[in-house]
């Protein structure tokens, strides 16, 4: 991460990021699945304290029927079994993309024919890796990605071919997969790949996929987990968890790898953290362990406006430290 | 347009065993209508309830005493963060984004209207009642027992609509009874001559009235009794498959955003029921 200058100040602080290519006047991005398609932020006149917008998981062939999507409060924690409907990539056009038309705060629609108000980043999903690359094709192929636009390769979803298992348990096979999309996609697009902090071989998966082509770490993806047993009949179903309990698991991701990027062992990509993050103070912890951005999703569906108080506390966290955006930087470290 | 706000509880006061809540929120009765809901925050930043409440808004005021206000109901009995929500005292904060959804369109030419509710979803019945009998529609309204306030909110509707009555409640289960109420409903489209039912309850009497509906001949507009952990659009938890009005074509609907009042003929009874939970 590199900084920026002639400071375009936001609140007392300057929160421009540069995260591996990808420029961003704050280092608040909305997660996939959490923000829909920005719509909603929009609308309620917060979306441009983003730095980004990362879409619900995309795919190819798209989410339709199937069991709903659940979602369930466990304590400091959100369970959600299930994935959120999508549109097939292969029947998008550039006209007809979710996040195409954005209102503005006071209710008027305006096409966005070159720009968004925020960066998209398109979460990139599949059932394999040929799913993967086929999405990515569809991206280019359709014309799909706007310049500034970023893919995050959502490699924490579980592997179809290896009994559910998440692909970046398989470092080869996470690095295969993100070999593909790159392969498939413009070389200006950046390429995001999130990963599972608490998977055992979170450095070696985020080297082989660093090396593969991804061009920033995401981590991390939520943890694998059971919905009780009451809202889903006798037999405990397959679910995730997010929210506030995987806070620390997030710090500690974002720890090891920058101690691997300090070691060595790990080439200085830029780390974006995700998971459990719900206020300024939390942020600022995590940019001096080493992100370079962060994401936010549970704390945006318990308060969708939350990102402009997050947005506040982090400038006034910085001014107060006299830090800036990029100096937990491990860039900066491993100088 | 939904506004989202640090409301101020003004009022709170037992229904039974639900409570209800009057809270200041600036902005948040411009436009509301029933059948819109409001989604409520539990707690702070650092609450260990991470998901909103969604509830229907029963009641809004423009620019009164306080300012705007909304109503809600909400039941301690079915999680905590309910129970947090209606232990609110007055002058406590609540985040709330409202009005949210689409509510109950208000026929454009005068006509015979019935109005259902049962549960606790049915406490928007009044409501929409009022606003139905200030734009001199011809009101008939069946309320099930099991309405917060039923007895006196029935007392009180028989000054505006032609008709008012109580449908009893299951004994066994103190909860309304879904064929009872598909019954009533059905006579009562007959004794009226309803064109539109307007219908506010949970998913059991949803389906069974929605059963009915062609065969009695009426337009419905329900109130989709489905679960919305967010209230805000963003989850997309409560995405329901329904057809276009139209073209019959499927096409998925957020219900917290471009529901919660759907035409009944849109999406089948035991859909319904499996998107509320109830079936699998």
């Amino acid at each position: 991460m590199t900084a920026t200058s002639g400071a375009l100040r936001s609140g007392r602080a300057d929160l421009r990021v540069d995260v591996g290519g990808l420029r961003l006047r704050s280092p608040l991005l909305a997660a996939a699945g959490c923000a829909g398609y920005g719509g909603e932020l929009a609308r309620l006149g917060v979306l441009t304290y983003l730095g980004a917008l990362v879409t619900p998981t995309l795919t190819a062939h798209g989410l339709g029927d199937g069991p709903p999507l659940v979602l369930v409060e466990s304590p400091s924690g959100l369970l959600y079994a299930g994935r959120r409907r999508t549109p097939a990539l292969a029947q998008l056009t550039p006209s007809t993309l979710p996040w195409a038309r954005l209102e503005e705060p006071d209710g008027t629609e305006r096409e966005q024919p070159s720009a968004y108000p925020v960066p998209v980043i398109v979460s990139l999903g599949g059932a394999d890796e040929a799913e993967f690359s086929h999405g990515a094709a569809e991206l280019r192929r359709r014309h799909l990605l706007r310049p500034g636009s970023a893919v995050e390769v959502d490699l924490a979803a579980p592997d179809a071919e290896n009994a559910g298992r998440s692909f970046c348990a398989d470092p080869a096979g996470a690095a295969d997969i993100v070999r593909q999309v790159r392969l498939e996609l413009p070389a200006d697009i950046v390429v995001l790949a999130k990963v599972a902090g608490s998977t055992g071989t979170l450095v070696e998966t985020a080297n082989a996929v660093t090396r593969a082509g991804a061009d920033v770490l995401v981590v991390t993806a939520a943890l694998p987990a059971s919905l009780p047993a009451r809202p889903c009949g006798a037999h405990p179903r397959a679910a995730l968890l997010s929210g506030p309990a995987v806070a620390p698991v997030t710090l500690r991701a974002v720890h090891d790898l920058s101690r691997a990027r300090r070691d060595g062992r790990l080439a200085p990509v830029p780390v974006v953290a995700g998971g459990g993050i719900s206020t300024g103070r939390q942020v600022d912890e995590l940019l001096a362990a080493g992100a370079s951005a962060v994401q936010l999703g549970t704390t945006l569906l318990h308060d969708p406006i939350s990102v402009r108080r997050i947005h506040t506390e982090l400038a006034d966290h910085l001014h107060v430290t006299g830090r800036t955006t990029d100096e937990g930087s491990v860039m900066k470290d491993d100088r | 347009m939904p506004v989202a706000v640090t409301a101020e509880v003004i009022a709170t006061r037992p229904a039974g065993p639900f409570r209800r809540l009057v809270l200041v929120a600036p902005g948040a009765a411009r436009d509301a209508r029933p059948g819109q809901v409001a989604s409520l925050g539990v707690g702070g930043a650092d609450s260990a309830l991470v998901l909103r409440r969604t509830v229907p808004l029963t009641g809004a005021e423009r620019g009164g005493v306080h300012g705007d206000t909304v109503e809600v109901v909400v039941d301690p009995r079915l999680d905590p963060g309910l129970a947090c929500l209606a232990a609110r005292p007055v002058g406590a904060a609540v985040s709330v984004l409202a009005p949210q959804g689409r509510g109950f369109p208000l026929p454009s030419q005068a006509c015979a209207c019935l109005v259902v509710g049962a549960g606790l979803p049915g406490a928007v019945a009044p409501w929409l009642t009022r606003r139905l009998s200030s734009t001199r529609q011809s009101v008939r309204v069946l309320l099930t027992d099991d309405v917060p306030d039923a007895r006196r909110e029935v007392m009180a509707l028989r000054g505006l609509a032609e008709r008012a009555d109580l449908v009893a409640s299951d004994v066994a289960t103190e909860s309304a009874d879904p064929r009872r109420v598909a019954r009533a409903v059905a006579a009562a489209v007959h004794d009226h001559g309803a064109v539109v039912l307007y219908l506010a309850a949970g998913p059991e009497v949803t389906a069974a009235v929605m059963r009915t509906t062609d065969e009695v001949g009426v337009t419905a507009q329900v109130l989709l009794p489905v679960p919305m952990p967010c209230g805000t659009g963003l989850c997309g938890a409560c995405e329901v498959s329904v057809r276009d009005s139209r073209s019959q074509a499927h096409e998925w609907l957020t219900a917290c955003v471009h529901g919660p009042v759907v035409r009944a003929d849109r999406l089948a009874p035991e859909a319904l029921l499996r998107y509320a939970g109830v079936t699998r």
